[in-house]
């Protein structure tokens, strides 16, 4: 009779064992469709480097949270381990800050695209090219040359300007004349210069105005739209040239100038 | 096609061609290109469209009408066009120079519009007999029953046909019609004039892309006045 009753036991936890590994075979199995899925539905869809982040954390949560589940019948106590899970988590969770802190602005970052790889840009106080974008960094490649890498969340909080979005900039300069040169002819230079430039736009058409009458200059703005690709070359180059023309037009850059009145003479001894 | 013989100089608008004991000069306002090159060698001058140089920042053509036309029924037109010369040594594209001065311009706003080639030209009726060195489009207006009046036509310049007849050149047949966002040429692969011959394109240009990068340093200063 005691035989019988330990078969029959070790019958029932050989199916406890069987259907568990069940259990977990189907959890195996549905973390690879749910895999599959994702390779279809979103892999085409998202930044590889950010895929793979997703792709792993999706997986192995369900295969971890499937394999706990699946243990139950076995009579294995999780809570001590998810009580264990839950301290070492709010460990990890306070050293990992930070990162996880880029981590989210990562995914924002992709989620709301201000940069893309190849944008010309000034995140905060630096300025370049991103060269690349991956999920706790953003690299940038300055104009001097350097790699800058700039936490995500740094790039989430800073003012972000893309020079690489609109497709035309504006190219402005400030440009003194002295008081004794004729505007008119200053304007004509200065826009002879810029029509005459294969890169500035013919629309919006340029345009040049007396804007300050400074202490020793008349201040002339001078502003003109290009295509982005070309607008540093292009507002490098005019600058020289508009210096030459306003020389050829008889226009003069004057040296900053102080005018003295003395009000009681004074006597001023010169030694021959 | 125009060729370039040993010995001989050429000048074709703004473009002046030199081939002189083995040295082939091309000049632009915008580059200056030198080959040593032999005499057995076959130089031409093909022309392609007006887009490469002095650096291809658009794939668009922009040519405002000088005497906006006010079209109701479906009109042929025809303007004067730019083009590029594209030097040939011996099938080879060497290099690509331009006849015109290059202007461009922004059609719509700066951040969705879009960046053209500019050029302008009068309408005219007729085919115009006083050409000069331009090229010839004659411009189908579809107006689909509503007046229009034509100030502008974008052509999407970048896989033009040109046709040849009797050293002058002309596009293929241009259709123009009212979009959304203005009035865009479509290529209709037509010869405008009947015994109009295809003018053969250089392949490599077809690998010449839009640029997109940013330029950093100055590259050219030739065009000052």
């Amino acid at each position: 009779m005691g035989s019988v009753t330990a078969i029959e036991a070790t019958w029932d936890q050989l199916l406890k064992y069987v259907g568990v590994a069940a259990a977990i075979a189907v959890v195996i199995v549905v973390a690879f469709f749910i895999r599959l899925s994702l390779r279809r539905g979103l892999k085409p869809r998202v930044e590889p480097h950010v895929y793979a982040v997703i792709e792993k954390v999706v997986v192995y949560g369900v295969v971890a949270l499937g394999v706990m589940a699946s243990l139950s019948p076995l009579g294995i106590d999780l809570t001590g381990l998810l009580v264990a899970g839950g301290i070492a988590g709010i460990v990890i969770g306070l050293a990992s800050q930070t990162v996880f802190s880029n981590l989210i602005s990562g995914v924002f970052l992709y989620i709301d695209r201000p940069l893309q790889i190849g944008d010309p840009v000034s995140v905060g106080d630096v300025s370049g090219q991103v060269i690349d974008i991956s999920i706790l960094s953003t690299k940038i490649r300055s104009w001097d040359g350097y790699i800058v890498r700039v936490p995500n969340d740094k790039v989430f909080q800073s003012a972000i300007m893309n020079y690489g979005r609109a497709v035309a900039r504006r190219v402005v300069y400030s440009i003194g004349i002295s008081y004794g040169s004729d505007v008119g002819r200053a304007r004509e230079a200065i826009l002879k210069v810029m029509e005459g430039h294969p890169f500035v736009l013919k629309e919006p058409p340029p345009e040049v105005f007396v804007n300050e009458f400074a202490d020793s200059a008349i201040v002339l703005t001078a502003r003109c739209w290009t295509p982005s690709q070309v607008w540093f070359p292009t507002k490098a180059a005019l600058l020289e040239v508009i210096k030459e023309e306003l020389k050829k037009h008889g226009v003069e850059i004057p040296f900053p100038q102080l005018d003295l009145h003395v009000k009681e003479d004074v006597k001023v001894l010169v030694r021959g | 096609m125009r060729y370039v013989k040993p010995g001989s100089k050429l000048r074709v608008g703004v473009v002046e061609v030199v081939r002189d004991k083995g040295l082939l000069t091309i000049k632009d306002p915008y580059s200056r290109l030198e080959y040593l090159v032999s005499d057995d060698l076959e130089v031409s001058l093909l022309p392609v469209p007006p887009i490469h140089v002095p650096l291809k920042l658009s794939k668009y053509l922009y040519i405002k009408i000088r005497n906006p036309v006010i079209v109701g029924k479906d009109l042929d037109l025809w303007v004067k066009v730019p083009y590029e010369l594209a030097v040939v040594v011996n099938k080879e594209l060497v290099g690509v120079v331009t006849p015109f001065k290059v202007k461009h311009i922004l059609h719509g706003n700066v951040v969705d519009g879009l960046v053209c080639r500019y050029y302008e030209s009068k309408a005219y009726s007729g085919e115009p007999g006083d050409v000069g060195i331009e090229a010839l489009a004659k411009v189908r207006v579809v107006t689909n029953g509503k007046p229009v009046v034509l100030k502008y036509v974008i052509v999407p310049a970048e896989n033009l046909i040109f046709y040849e007849v009797r050293g002058r050149y002309y596009y293929e047949v241009l259709r123009s019609r009212r979009t959304p966002v203005g009035f865009f040429a479509d290529l209709t692969r037509l010869p405008p004039v009947e015994e109009g011959v295809e003018v053969a394109r250089p392949n490599p240009l077809s690998s010449m892309h839009v640029f997109r990068g940013y330029l950093t340093t100055v590259r050219w200063a030739s065009w000052a006045p």
